[in-house]
Protein backbone atom coordinates (compact mmCIF):
# COMPACT_ATOMS: atom_id res chain seq x y z
CA UNK A 1 0.00 0.00 0.00
CA UNK A 2 1.37 3.40 -1.03
CA UNK A 3 2.29 5.85 1.68
CA UNK A 4 -0.09 8.82 1.95
CA UNK A 5 1.10 11.92 0.17
CA UNK A 6 2.50 14.62 2.44
CA UNK A 7 0.12 17.50 2.95
CA UNK A 8 0.94 20.57 0.87
CA UNK A 9 1.84 23.68 2.84
CA UNK A 10 -1.02 26.16 3.02
CA UNK A 11 0.18 29.32 1.21
CA UNK A 12 -2.42 31.41 3.06
CA UNK A 13 -1.27 30.33 6.48
CA UNK A 14 0.90 33.33 7.38
CA UNK A 15 -1.47 36.11 6.20
CA UNK A 16 -4.41 34.28 7.75
CA UNK A 17 -2.57 34.09 11.07
CA UNK A 18 -1.59 37.76 11.01
CA UNK A 19 -5.13 38.88 10.17
CA UNK A 20 -6.48 36.43 12.77
CA UNK A 21 -4.23 38.06 15.37
CA UNK A 22 -5.62 41.47 14.41
CA UNK A 23 -9.15 40.07 14.75
CA UNK A 24 -8.34 38.62 18.16
CA UNK A 25 -6.92 41.97 19.29
CA UNK A 26 -10.03 43.77 18.02
CA UNK A 27 -12.16 41.61 20.31
CA UNK A 28 -10.57 43.51 23.19
CA UNK A 29 -12.75 46.49 22.21
CA UNK A 30 -16.12 45.10 23.36
CA UNK A 31 -14.43 43.48 26.36
CA UNK A 32 -12.81 46.77 27.44
CA UNK A 33 -15.99 48.77 26.83
CA UNK A 34 -18.14 46.43 28.88
CA UNK A 35 -15.51 46.00 31.61
CA UNK A 36 -14.89 49.74 31.83
CA UNK A 37 -18.55 50.65 32.07
CA UNK A 38 -19.17 47.88 34.60
CA UNK A 39 -16.28 49.17 36.69
CA UNK A 40 -17.98 52.56 36.93
CA UNK A 41 -21.45 51.18 37.65
CA UNK A 42 -20.93 50.29 41.35
CA UNK A 43 -20.03 53.89 42.17
CA UNK A 44 -23.22 55.24 40.60
CA UNK A 45 -26.00 56.25 42.86
CA UNK A 46 -29.66 56.71 42.07
CA UNK A 47 -31.03 58.61 39.15
CA UNK A 48 -31.58 55.49 37.07
CA UNK A 49 -35.30 55.96 36.44
CA UNK A 50 -35.25 59.62 35.36
CA UNK A 51 -32.04 59.13 33.38
CA UNK A 52 -33.45 56.11 31.56
CA UNK A 53 -36.77 57.82 30.91
CA UNK A 54 -35.01 60.99 29.77
CA UNK A 55 -32.69 59.10 27.41
CA UNK A 56 -35.47 57.05 25.83
CA UNK A 57 -37.83 60.02 25.66
CA UNK A 58 -35.20 62.32 24.17
CA UNK A 59 -34.13 59.80 21.54
CA UNK A 60 -37.74 58.94 20.61
CA UNK A 61 -38.83 62.56 20.25
CA UNK A 62 -35.69 63.24 18.22
CA UNK A 63 -36.61 60.28 15.99
CA UNK A 64 -40.11 61.73 15.56
CA UNK A 65 -38.73 64.71 13.62
CA UNK A 66 -35.51 63.24 12.21
CA UNK A 67 -37.05 60.14 10.57
CA UNK A 68 -39.66 61.96 8.43
CA UNK A 69 -37.13 64.62 7.39
CA UNK A 70 -34.53 61.93 6.62
CA UNK A 71 -36.98 59.87 4.59
CA UNK A 72 -38.00 62.98 2.64
CA UNK A 73 -34.36 63.82 1.91
CA UNK A 74 -33.49 60.27 0.79
CA UNK A 75 -35.25 60.42 -2.62
CA UNK A 76 -33.63 63.82 -3.24
CA UNK A 77 -30.22 62.27 -2.64
CA UNK A 78 -31.17 59.32 -4.80
CA UNK A 79 -32.77 61.18 -7.71
CA UNK A 80 -29.70 63.03 -8.91
CA UNK A 81 -26.10 63.70 -8.00
CA UNK A 82 -26.32 66.14 -5.11
CA UNK A 83 -22.78 66.44 -3.80
CA UNK A 84 -23.51 69.45 -1.59
CA UNK A 85 -26.47 67.93 0.22
CA UNK A 86 -24.71 64.59 0.52
CA UNK A 87 -21.53 66.30 1.74
CA UNK A 88 -23.51 68.30 4.30
CA UNK A 89 -25.16 65.16 5.64
CA UNK A 90 -21.83 63.30 5.77
CA UNK A 91 -20.24 66.20 7.65
CA UNK A 92 -23.16 66.20 10.07
CA UNK A 93 -22.66 62.45 10.50
CA UNK A 94 -18.99 62.97 11.35
CA UNK A 95 -19.53 65.88 13.74
CA UNK A 96 -18.98 64.95 17.38
CA UNK A 97 -22.25 65.35 19.25
CA UNK A 98 -20.54 67.27 21.99
CA UNK A 99 -19.87 70.06 19.50
CA UNK A 100 -23.56 70.30 18.59
CA UNK A 101 -24.51 70.04 22.26
CA UNK A 102 -22.15 72.82 23.32
CA UNK A 103 -23.47 75.12 20.56
CA UNK A 104 -27.07 74.31 21.46
CA UNK A 105 -26.23 74.76 25.14
CA UNK A 106 -25.41 78.42 24.55
CA UNK A 107 -29.00 79.02 23.46
CA UNK A 108 -32.05 79.33 25.66
CA UNK A 109 -34.16 76.37 26.75
CA UNK A 110 -31.47 73.69 26.39
CA UNK A 111 -33.81 70.88 27.49
CA UNK A 112 -35.97 71.19 24.39
CA UNK A 113 -33.05 71.99 22.12
CA UNK A 114 -31.27 68.82 23.23
CA UNK A 115 -33.86 66.93 21.25
CA UNK A 116 -32.85 68.99 18.26
CA UNK A 117 -29.21 68.10 18.88
CA UNK A 118 -29.94 64.36 19.11
CA UNK A 119 -32.14 64.63 16.01
CA UNK A 120 -29.27 66.24 14.11
CA UNK A 121 -27.19 63.16 14.93
CA UNK A 122 -29.96 60.78 13.85
CA UNK A 123 -30.91 62.65 10.65
CA UNK A 124 -27.88 61.78 8.45
CA UNK A 125 -28.09 58.12 9.49
CA UNK A 126 -31.69 57.91 8.33
CA UNK A 127 -31.27 60.00 5.15
CA UNK A 128 -28.06 58.35 3.90
CA UNK A 129 -29.18 54.86 4.95
CA UNK A 130 -32.53 55.23 3.21
CA UNK A 131 -30.81 56.67 0.10
CA UNK A 132 -28.52 53.64 0.01
CA UNK A 133 -31.57 51.39 0.29
CA UNK A 134 -33.27 53.19 -2.61
CA UNK A 135 -30.13 52.92 -4.74
CA UNK A 136 -30.34 49.15 -4.43
CA UNK A 137 -33.76 49.01 -6.07
CA UNK A 138 -33.29 47.89 -9.69
CA UNK A 139 -34.30 50.82 -11.91
CA UNK A 140 -35.57 48.46 -14.59
CA UNK A 141 -38.28 47.08 -12.34
CA UNK A 142 -40.10 50.45 -12.23
CA UNK A 143 -40.00 50.78 -16.01
CA UNK A 144 -41.15 47.18 -16.46
CA UNK A 145 -44.01 47.62 -13.98
CA UNK A 146 -45.23 50.85 -15.56
CA UNK A 147 -44.95 49.29 -19.04
CA UNK A 148 -47.25 46.54 -17.81
CA UNK A 149 -49.80 49.12 -16.68
CA UNK A 150 -48.99 49.42 -12.96
CA UNK A 151 -49.53 52.85 -11.41
CA UNK A 152 -46.76 54.62 -9.48
CA UNK A 153 -48.71 54.26 -6.23
CA UNK A 154 -49.34 50.56 -6.77
CA UNK A 155 -45.67 50.02 -7.71
CA UNK A 156 -44.57 51.78 -4.51
CA UNK A 157 -47.00 49.73 -2.39
CA UNK A 158 -46.45 46.31 -3.96
CA UNK A 159 -42.80 46.37 -5.09
CA UNK A 160 -40.87 49.49 -4.05
CA UNK A 161 -41.63 49.70 -0.33
CA UNK A 162 -41.38 45.91 0.38
CA UNK A 163 -37.98 45.88 -1.32
CA UNK A 164 -36.47 48.66 0.75
CA UNK A 165 -38.43 48.17 3.99
CA UNK A 166 -35.74 46.07 5.68
CA UNK A 167 -32.87 48.36 4.77
CA UNK A 168 -34.83 51.48 5.76
CA UNK A 169 -35.74 49.93 9.10
CA UNK A 170 -32.06 49.12 9.54
CA UNK A 171 -31.16 52.75 8.81
CA UNK A 172 -33.71 54.03 11.35
CA UNK A 173 -32.52 51.52 13.97
CA UNK A 174 -28.92 52.49 13.37
CA UNK A 175 -29.85 56.14 13.78
CA UNK A 176 -31.77 55.44 16.95
CA UNK A 177 -28.86 53.40 18.33
CA UNK A 178 -26.57 56.37 17.89
CA UNK A 179 -29.23 58.72 19.23
CA UNK A 180 -29.54 56.70 22.44
CA UNK A 181 -25.77 56.57 22.85
CA UNK A 182 -25.35 60.28 22.19
CA UNK A 183 -28.32 61.25 24.37
CA UNK A 184 -26.27 60.43 27.48
CA UNK A 185 -23.58 62.99 26.74
CA UNK A 186 -26.00 65.56 25.29
CA UNK A 187 -28.23 65.49 28.36
CA UNK A 188 -25.20 65.58 30.62
CA UNK A 189 -23.77 68.68 29.01
CA UNK A 190 -27.08 70.48 28.60
CA UNK A 191 -28.80 69.23 31.73
CA UNK A 192 -26.22 70.49 34.19
CA UNK A 193 -23.56 73.12 34.27
CA UNK A 194 -20.98 70.75 35.77
CA UNK A 195 -19.33 69.43 32.65
CA UNK A 196 -19.84 72.53 30.54
CA UNK A 197 -18.48 74.56 33.46
CA UNK A 198 -15.29 72.54 33.33
CA UNK A 199 -15.14 73.05 29.58
CA UNK A 200 -15.31 76.81 30.10
CA UNK A 201 -12.99 76.78 33.10
CA UNK A 202 -10.18 75.00 31.30
CA UNK A 203 -10.13 76.49 27.82
CA UNK A 204 -6.39 75.98 27.37
CA UNK A 205 -6.58 72.26 28.02
CA UNK A 206 -9.88 71.34 26.44
CA UNK A 207 -11.23 74.20 24.37
CA UNK A 208 -8.26 74.68 22.08
CA UNK A 209 -7.75 70.93 21.68
CA UNK A 210 -11.43 70.57 20.85
CA UNK A 211 -11.19 73.33 18.23
CA UNK A 212 -8.13 71.79 16.56
CA UNK A 213 -9.67 68.34 16.55
CA UNK A 214 -12.95 69.72 15.27
CA UNK A 215 -11.15 71.55 12.46
CA UNK A 216 -9.46 68.29 11.50
CA UNK A 217 -12.75 66.41 11.65
CA UNK A 218 -14.38 68.99 9.39
CA UNK A 219 -11.46 69.59 7.04
CA UNK A 220 -10.37 66.05 6.23
CA UNK A 221 -13.74 64.82 4.87
CA UNK A 222 -13.96 67.92 2.67
CA UNK A 223 -10.44 67.30 1.39
CA UNK A 224 -11.26 63.64 0.75
CA UNK A 225 -14.36 64.67 -1.15
CA UNK A 226 -12.34 67.02 -3.37
CA UNK A 227 -9.67 64.39 -3.96
CA UNK A 228 -12.29 61.82 -4.89
CA UNK A 229 -13.73 64.18 -7.51
CA UNK A 230 -10.40 64.93 -9.21
CA UNK B 1 5.41 53.01 25.32
CA UNK B 2 2.32 50.80 25.19
CA UNK B 3 0.19 53.90 24.63
CA UNK B 4 2.28 54.98 21.65
CA UNK B 5 2.11 51.46 20.20
CA UNK B 6 -1.66 51.48 20.66
CA UNK B 7 -1.92 54.83 18.87
CA UNK B 8 0.19 53.57 15.95
CA UNK B 9 -1.23 50.06 15.67
CA UNK B 10 -4.94 50.82 15.91
CA UNK B 11 -5.24 51.49 12.17
CA UNK B 12 -3.52 48.26 10.97
CA UNK B 13 -5.33 46.23 13.65
CA UNK B 14 -8.71 47.62 12.57
CA UNK B 15 -8.03 47.08 8.87
CA UNK B 16 -6.60 43.58 9.43
CA UNK B 17 -9.50 42.56 11.64
CA UNK B 18 -11.96 43.91 9.09
CA UNK B 19 -10.33 41.90 6.29
CA UNK B 20 -10.33 38.78 8.43
CA UNK B 21 -13.97 39.06 9.49
CA UNK B 22 -15.23 40.15 6.06
CA UNK B 23 -13.30 37.88 3.72
CA UNK B 24 -11.61 34.97 5.44
CA UNK B 25 -14.28 33.71 7.85
CA UNK B 26 -17.34 31.61 6.92
CA UNK B 27 -20.52 33.64 7.21
CA UNK B 28 -22.35 31.22 9.45
CA UNK B 29 -19.63 30.77 12.03
CA UNK B 30 -19.04 32.10 15.52
CA UNK B 31 -16.06 34.16 14.32
CA UNK B 32 -18.29 36.01 11.88
CA UNK B 33 -20.69 36.81 14.72
CA UNK B 34 -17.74 38.15 16.72
CA UNK B 35 -16.99 40.41 13.77
CA UNK B 36 -20.59 41.64 13.74
CA UNK B 37 -20.32 42.53 17.43
CA UNK B 38 -17.06 44.45 16.92
CA UNK B 39 -18.41 46.27 13.86
CA UNK B 40 -21.63 46.97 15.76
CA UNK B 41 -19.67 49.14 18.17
CA UNK B 42 -18.74 51.47 15.32
CA UNK B 43 -21.61 53.76 16.33
CA UNK B 44 -20.79 53.68 20.03
CA UNK B 45 -20.78 57.10 21.59
CA UNK B 46 -17.52 58.73 22.71
CA UNK B 47 -19.26 59.09 26.08
CA UNK B 48 -19.17 55.30 26.37
CA UNK B 49 -15.51 55.18 25.42
CA UNK B 50 -14.88 57.92 28.00
CA UNK B 51 -16.68 55.87 30.62
CA UNK B 52 -14.66 52.79 29.69
CA UNK B 53 -11.41 54.75 29.93
CA UNK B 54 -12.53 55.97 33.33
CA UNK B 55 -13.51 52.45 34.34
CA UNK B 56 -10.20 50.84 33.41
CA UNK B 57 -8.39 53.47 35.47
CA UNK B 58 -6.62 55.48 32.78
CA UNK B 59 -8.11 58.86 33.66
CA UNK B 60 -4.89 59.92 35.37
CA UNK B 61 -2.80 59.63 32.22
CA UNK B 62 -3.70 61.88 29.30
CA UNK B 63 -1.70 59.80 26.79
CA UNK B 64 -3.12 56.56 28.16
CA UNK B 65 -6.69 57.87 28.00
CA UNK B 66 -6.05 59.22 24.50
CA UNK B 67 -4.60 55.92 23.23
CA UNK B 68 -7.27 53.77 24.84
CA UNK B 69 -10.12 55.99 23.62
CA UNK B 70 -8.58 56.18 20.16
CA UNK B 71 -8.40 52.38 19.90
CA UNK B 72 -11.88 51.86 21.37
CA UNK B 73 -13.48 54.25 18.88
CA UNK B 74 -11.39 53.62 15.78
CA UNK B 75 -11.01 49.83 15.56
CA UNK B 76 -14.77 49.03 15.29
CA UNK B 77 -15.23 51.81 12.73
CA UNK B 78 -12.42 50.44 10.54
CA UNK B 79 -13.86 46.92 10.79
CA UNK B 80 -17.25 48.24 9.63
CA UNK B 81 -15.64 50.28 6.82
CA UNK B 82 -13.70 47.30 5.46
CA UNK B 83 -16.93 45.29 5.44
CA UNK B 84 -18.76 48.07 3.61
CA UNK B 85 -15.99 48.57 1.05
CA UNK B 86 -15.65 44.85 0.29
CA UNK B 87 -19.43 44.46 0.03
CA UNK B 88 -19.46 46.91 -2.86
CA UNK B 89 -17.06 44.78 -4.94
CA UNK B 90 -18.54 42.23 -7.36
CA UNK B 91 -19.15 39.19 -5.12
CA UNK B 92 -18.35 36.79 -7.97
CA UNK B 93 -14.80 38.13 -8.36
CA UNK B 94 -13.32 36.16 -5.47
CA UNK B 95 -15.27 33.00 -6.36
CA UNK B 96 -14.11 33.13 -9.98
CA UNK B 97 -10.49 33.66 -8.96
CA UNK B 98 -10.66 30.75 -6.53
CA UNK B 99 -12.25 28.57 -9.22
CA UNK B 100 -9.23 29.34 -11.41
CA UNK B 101 -6.85 28.14 -8.70
CA UNK B 102 -6.10 31.22 -6.61
CA UNK B 103 -6.08 30.83 -2.84
CA UNK B 104 -8.55 33.03 -0.88
CA UNK B 105 -5.74 35.36 0.21
CA UNK B 106 -4.32 35.62 -3.33
CA UNK B 107 -7.78 36.46 -4.71
CA UNK B 108 -8.30 39.01 -1.95
CA UNK B 109 -4.87 40.63 -2.33
CA UNK B 110 -4.64 40.77 -6.12
CA UNK B 111 -8.27 41.33 -7.17
CA UNK B 112 -10.73 42.26 -4.44
CA UNK B 113 -8.55 44.68 -2.45
CA UNK B 114 -7.42 46.74 -5.47
CA UNK B 115 -11.05 47.02 -6.57
CA UNK B 116 -12.14 48.10 -3.09
CA UNK B 117 -9.12 50.32 -2.38
CA UNK B 118 -10.59 53.73 -3.35
CA UNK B 119 -13.76 53.27 -1.32
CA UNK B 120 -11.83 51.72 1.56
CA UNK B 121 -9.34 54.59 1.64
CA UNK B 122 -12.13 57.17 1.69
CA UNK B 123 -13.99 55.41 4.47
CA UNK B 124 -10.85 54.86 6.53
CA UNK B 125 -9.84 58.52 6.27
CA UNK B 126 -13.31 59.61 7.34
CA UNK B 127 -13.15 57.20 10.28
CA UNK B 128 -9.81 58.60 11.41
CA UNK B 129 -11.09 62.17 11.07
CA UNK B 130 -14.29 61.48 12.96
CA UNK B 131 -12.40 59.71 15.73
CA UNK B 132 -9.98 62.63 16.02
CA UNK B 133 -12.95 64.93 16.39
CA UNK B 134 -14.43 62.83 19.13
CA UNK B 135 -11.24 62.53 21.13
CA UNK B 136 -11.76 65.99 22.62
CA UNK B 137 -14.99 65.16 24.47
CA UNK B 138 -13.55 61.80 25.41
CA UNK B 139 -10.50 63.45 26.98
CA UNK B 140 -12.70 65.91 28.84
CA UNK B 141 -14.95 63.13 30.13
CA UNK B 142 -12.15 60.81 31.18
CA UNK B 143 -10.07 63.57 32.76
CA UNK B 144 -12.88 65.44 34.48
CA UNK B 145 -13.77 62.68 36.87
CA UNK B 146 -17.18 62.35 35.28
CA UNK B 147 -19.16 62.81 38.47
CA UNK B 148 -22.20 63.59 36.41
CA UNK B 149 -22.00 60.74 33.94
CA UNK B 150 -21.43 58.26 36.76
CA UNK B 151 -25.06 58.72 37.70
CA UNK B 152 -25.90 57.72 34.15
CA UNK B 153 -23.66 54.66 34.20
CA UNK B 154 -26.53 52.18 34.10
CA UNK B 155 -28.00 53.98 31.13
CA UNK B 156 -24.61 53.95 29.45
CA UNK B 157 -24.33 50.20 30.08
CA UNK B 158 -27.78 49.70 28.57
CA UNK B 159 -26.71 51.87 25.65
CA UNK B 160 -23.74 49.54 24.96
CA UNK B 161 -26.14 46.59 24.85
CA UNK B 162 -28.56 48.55 22.69
CA UNK B 163 -25.88 49.68 20.23
CA UNK B 164 -24.65 46.10 19.81
CA UNK B 165 -28.17 44.63 19.53
CA UNK B 166 -29.44 47.27 17.11
CA UNK B 167 -26.42 46.92 14.87
CA UNK B 168 -26.64 43.12 14.82
CA UNK B 169 -30.31 43.48 13.87
CA UNK B 170 -29.45 46.12 11.27
CA UNK B 171 -26.81 43.82 9.77
CA UNK B 172 -29.33 40.98 9.58
CA UNK B 173 -31.91 43.25 7.95
CA UNK B 174 -29.42 44.56 5.42
CA UNK B 175 -28.27 41.05 4.40
CA UNK B 176 -29.37 40.12 0.87
CA UNK B 177 -32.23 37.64 0.72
Amino acid sequence: MAAPLPALPDPDRLPRRILGLCAALSLAVPVLLVAGVLAVVPTSSGGLGPALRGTLWGSLVALAWAVPVGLLLAPLLNRAERPVLRGLLRTLWDLPTVAIAVVVGRLQDPGTLAIGAIGLVVLPHVALGAARALERTPRGSFRAATALGMSRRRFARRIGVPRVRGAMTAAILSGWARGVGEAVITWSILGSGALSGQLVARPQQSGQAALVLLAVALGVPLLTHRLART
Amino acid sequence: MIEVLLLLLSVPIGLGAGLYFAALVPEDGLRHQAGVVVAGLSEASPALAGLAVLGVGLQGSQVGALACGWALLLVPRLVRSVERALAEVDPGLQARAEALGATPWEALRTLVLPAAAPRLTGLAVRDVARTLGELAPLLVISAAGLALLQTHAWVAGAAVAWVVAANVLATLLEAPR
